[in-house]
Parts: structure tokens; sequence; C-alpha cells
């Protein structure tokens, strides 16, 4: 490594710079991802927000190399964790960063777990390979793990199966086995998606606290902007695979720059006001076979101008660090911005 | 009901009470398996030495018939009861090992052709297609009468015959196993390609596998014994259950037994074999119930 190594601050868990990756899908291809840049800093959690298509779970694959093959390629940019490049040069992912570097939460915890195995074998999966543990100091290990999530009678349970556990704590049995073999990224891809609400919140609060805890860098991926605002340092906000705006959470959410984020932001119910009406944004995400030349939001936003319909806006800077990419942010939010 | 590879002990056994298996048709194959394995004691006679006095020799009940030879005697004056009893061991020792073997190199071939995809799944697929556009019974005519009859090559054949059933449904079946997330989890936990197809894989194709197994074991029987028939299974004078109506075809007119008897335990251990085969099927699969 040739880089030299500076604060930790300057040495991001994850790195992504300029990651551009096309889609080949029916004889067409698309940009799914444009010139996506985003870091994540030791013991911070970074919010991914976006709508279904965006390509939130498209950059999560990209870092931990399960791209589909045939389908995604990766045009330019580079991918780092711990300051290490993930692809070589040819374009495979190095397999070093597998078993222990990233670990992974998905969506649906049914589909996460191999329904004929014990959940302890599971949560033992990916200490495994890696470090020389005697199989009992494993099962320890998994038993602390699940004691860790709050999973109660942790012991008798590294023998269960996942069938005799309920969605929620079978999520928590994935995030045991995510953070056993203590990763240096988790990568959360809507991990409360598919729990009912009072699930989501105590799961939320559990992983919050552990992220804190244990100094996590998390990359968490949602497209619930208030799940993000709890769990969240930072936010960057994905809209036809670029990132409109990235900011602190509640500088973003208190004083949107880019449209889009304002339009999310509206959509929001708040039961502590009474309202109305909720503001939809009208229109549909582009296709990526079909983006438009300008800026990808422009058929949808209220401030396009004809600059917007024709050239991509680039990415800009506030004084205060905030980064967006809009010919027209909202400028007065950008100017309290500065001025704050 | 899928998947009870993953219960505990007592509950599986209560839900394969509760699933109502049937219990005749297994009662038959256990009483079967039982015979075969003691045959040796339990046999009145030598299957291969008879004694040319009883040729022929009727049933008990019939004008004739003796005690020595509860059914009959075949045209060598062989005891049909002993005969019978060996010949279970030929022909469930020959359905047992086909069934392995085939069962073990088609969900090999299955698992890594659905596993990998692409030109690995490409090549390994139009084997598999070849083979199976083989018509069975003439492939094993011609090989068994190329390499020679003996139960060794009898054996071999059905093998190379039947592993393609396996191979195909087996890879059917990987090509949605892998696109569950726990693979993609493996995978990112650094397991490597054969320790997630052993891993997660295997035990997901298993009740698919043991239920093809099954049907396929009748099949096997049902081929040996019609190669037997044909003269190109297993040679005389070892008792084979095909041979025996094929031997006895000729004198059908005049000593029925000879050819009855082992045409009728061909046929109810066939069709016990398929019922145990269907009523697994129908248990492991969650739309039937």
């Amino acid at each position: 490594m040739q880089e030299t190594h500076t604060s930790p601050i300057d040495d991001p868990v994850l790195d992504i710079s300029g990651l551009t990756v096309e889609i080949a899908s029916g004889g067409q291809i698309g940009m799914a991802l444009s010139d996506i840049s985003l870091h994540v800093a030791k013991g911070e959690c970074l919010g991914l927000v976006g709508e279904s298509g965006s390509g939130k779970s498209l950059t999560a694959l990209a870092v931990v190399g399960l791209l589909p093959k045939k389908v995604a390629r990766i045009v330019r940019g580079s991918v780092r964790v711990d300051g290490d490049s993930a692809y070589a040069e040819d374009g495979h992912y190095k397999d070093g960063l597998r078993g222990g570097k990233v670990a992974m939460i998905l969506q649906d915890p049914m589909s996460a777990l191999n329904p004929v195995l014990k959940i302890g074998d599971q949560v033992e999966e990916a200490i495994r390979g890696r470090s020389a543990m005697s199989a009992v100091q494993r099962r320890d290990r998994a038993i602390e793990m699940l004691d860790l999530l709050k999973i109660n009678r942790p012991a008798e349970r590294v023998g269960w199966y996942p069938h005799q556990f309920s969605g929620g704590m079978r999520q928590r049995v994935v995030s045991a086995a995510a953070l056993a073999c203590e990763p240096r990224l988790l990568i959360a891809d809507e991990p409360t998606t598919a729990l009912d609400v009072t699930v989501e919140a105590s799961f939320s609060r559990l992983l919050k606290q552990l992220q804190r805890d244990l100094d996590l860098s998390v990359l968490y991926i949602s497209h619930d902007f208030s799940v993000v605002a709890k769990m969240c340092d930072r936010v960057s906000v994905m809209y036809g695979g670029t990132i409109v705006e990235t900011g602190r959470t509640e500088e973003v959410l208190r004083t949107p720059i880019h449209p889009y984020t304002d339009g999310l932001i509206r959509s929001i119910p708040d039961v502590t006001q009474k309202v109305e009406w909720l503001e939809p944004i009208d229109g549909q995400p582009p296709s990526i076979f079909d983006a438009p030349a300008g800026c990808p939001f422009a058929p949808r936003c209220a401030h396009a101008s004809p600059q917007c319909q024709t050239d991509r806006p680039p990415l800009a800077e506030t004084p205060d660090g905030r980064h967006y990419r809009c010919w027209h942010p909202l400028t007065d939010n950008a100017q309290d911005a500065a001025d704050a | 009901m899928r998947l009870p590879l993953s219960m505990p002990m007592r509950e599986a056994v209560g839900a394969i009470r509760r699933a109502r298996p049937p219990m005749l048709s297994l009662g038959f194959m256990t009483l079967l398996v039982v015979a075969a394995v003691f045959a040796p004691l339990i046999a009145p006679d030598s299957p291969r030495v008879g004694q040319l006095s009883s040729r022929m020799a009727p049933p008990v009940w019939l004008d004739g018939g003796s005690v020595d030879h509860l059914l009959g005697a075949d045209q060598l004056g062989r005891d049909m009861v002993s005969r019978l009893l060996f010949g279970s061991r030929t022909s469930l020792g020959v359905a047992f090992l086909a069934v392995v073997f085939s069962g073990v190199i088609g969900t090999l071939i299955g698992m890594v052709a659905g596993y990998f995809g692409g030109r690995t799944d490409a090549i390994l697929m139009r084997i598999t297609d070849v083979a199976l556009s083989i018509p069975l019974i003439l492939l094993a005519i011609v090989l068994v009468a190329a390499l020679g009859p003996s139960l060794q090559n009898v054996v071999i054949v059905i093998i190379l015959l039947l592993w393609p059933y396996y191979a195909r449904q087996v890879r059917g079946e990987t090509l949605t196993l892998r696109t569950f997330d726990y693979v993609a989890l493996a995978r990112v936990a650094g397991c490597p390609d054969r320790v997630i197809i052993w891993r997660h894989i295997l035990p997901n194709v298993m009740p698919t596998v043991l239920v093809i197994a099954t049907l396929q074991a009748a099949n096997v029987i049902l081929l040996e014994a019609a190669l037997g028939f044909l003269g190109v299974g297993i040679p005389p004078p070892s008792p084979a259950w095909g041979l025996m109506v094929g031997e006895g075809r000729i004198h059908l007119a005049t000593a029925w037994w000879i050819a009855i008897w082992p045409g009728l335990a061909i046929f109810l251990t066939v069709m016990c074999m398929n019922i145990i085969g269907d009523w697994l099927r129908d248990w492991l699969d969650p739309k039937v119930q």
C-alpha cells in the first residue's frame, strides 16, 4: 500500500469513488449507477435513501462483489474497504475481503437463513474458515453473539432451526451471524422492511445500540427516511442511479438542498402535526434504459429549467461540507446551511 | 410439510405418523428386505442345484404337489421358494446399488450444473439430454451384449441409464436454491463454492432425491427383470426374477408356476415401491395437501 495513513477520519472504512455500473438487459444497456461517491468512517452509520430502483442495493452488491456477473459491469470508479481496493485490475472481486471484513444483513430474514441448518451452525459460518478456533470455541462465540443480539437462552437455541423463530428473532439471528466475525463494515440492506412496526422499532434500537457499543461502521440502506433519521449520522439520497445529496442527517432533514430530498421528506407522515394531505412526488422514476440526458429528476421537478433537461448537474459543495447535484438548489436552504 | 430433515426426531416421527404412510406397502417391503437378507437361513433348498426327480413339481395344493416344494419346482427341479428368496437378493441388491450410485452421480452433476450455471451448465445438461434421449431398453441390451452379461455389468449399465433423471431434477431445484439470500450471505462470509454446495444446496435437494430414488428403485427392478427376461441380464444359473420369468415362459402351458411366481414378485415389489414413492412425493410437497 503506497497511501500514507493519516488520521482515522481521513481513512474511511468504506470509500466508494466515481463508481459507475452498466446493466445490460434484453439487448439494452443502461447506466444503473453513475458516478457514485460515498464514504463511511470508522464507527459511523451512513444512510443510503432512495426509492426502489434508485440503485441502493446495487451499490451494496458492488461493495460485496455480488453484482450479477453477466448483467452488470463496473465501467469506472473504485470501491475501497479499509484502504484496499475491492476489485483487482481485471475486474475480479478480491476474495480477501470475504469472510470477515464486510458482513451483510438483508431484507428478508426467511431467505437469509438456511431452513435445514441449525442456527448455531449458521452463526458460526463466517468464523469457520477464517480463524483457528476449535469447534467448542466457535460454539461459545455463537452463543455469545446470540446473547449480544438479545436472544434468550442462547445456549439452548443454537441447536434450533430457523422455523422455530419469529421474523424479528430471525433477523437478530442473521445479525448475530453477520457480526460474529467482527466485520469492519456492516451493510444493512433494508433490514426492517419485512418486520412489522413494533418489531421494527425494537430491532432498530438494538442495532443502533450495538453500532455505538461496538463502534461499528454501517452502510444502512432504506427507502424510509424516518428509519434513517433514527439510525444514521449522515445520509446520502439516491435517485436514478446517482447520489443527489449527502449531508448530516439532521441537516438534510431540516434543510434539504435537492428538490427530490425535499419531496421525500414532505411525503413522510408526521403524527405530531395535523396534516390534511401528504404531498406525493408526481410521476415515476426514470427507467435506466431511457435515462434523461440531464438531471434524472428533471421530468418530475418543479424547479426544472431547460438546462436541467440537457446537462447533468455536477457535484457541488456548500461551505459547510454538504454535497449535492442540482442546478437549482433550494437556495434558501443552501444559504441557511451555509449561514448555520 | 417440506424439509422434514430439519425437524427434531420426535417431531419427525409424529409428523410421519400423521401423514398416513401406506402401511401395507411399507410392511411388504420390510418383509421382502428381511427375506432377502436372511435368504440363506430361510430357504429350504439350494436355489442353483435341483433334483431332476422333482422336475416341474406343482405347488403343494395341486395334484402331485408335495410339502418339499411349497410353490412347486422349475424345469430343473429347483425349489421355487428358494429361487424366489434368493432372487429377491438379486433384485433388491441391483436396485439398491444402481439407485445409490446413479443418485450420487446425478445429484452431483445436477448441483454443479445448477450452481455454476453458464457454460458448465450448458455442457452438463446437453450430456444429460443426450443420455435421456436414448431408449433405455435398447441401450441396455446393446451395452450388456457388448460388455458381457454379469451382475456387475447390469448394475453399471443401469447406473449409466438412470443418473440423468436425478441430474435434471436436482439442477432445477439448485437454480432456485442458489437465488436464496443465504447462499449470497455464505459467499460474503467467504465460503468456497464446494462448501456452499455441500452445506446449503445438498441438504435442501435431499427430499427430492429421496423421492426420485424410491420411484427409480421400482424402475430398476423392472429394468433388471426385463434384461433377465430377454436373456441379457444376470446369467443363469443365478436366481433372478426376470430370468425366471423368461425361463418359465416356454413352460407356461404345462407348468405355469415357474413364470407366475417371479412375475407376481416383480409386480408386487414394483407396485409397493411406486406407492411408497408417490406417498413420499406428496408428503414432501407442500402444494399437494
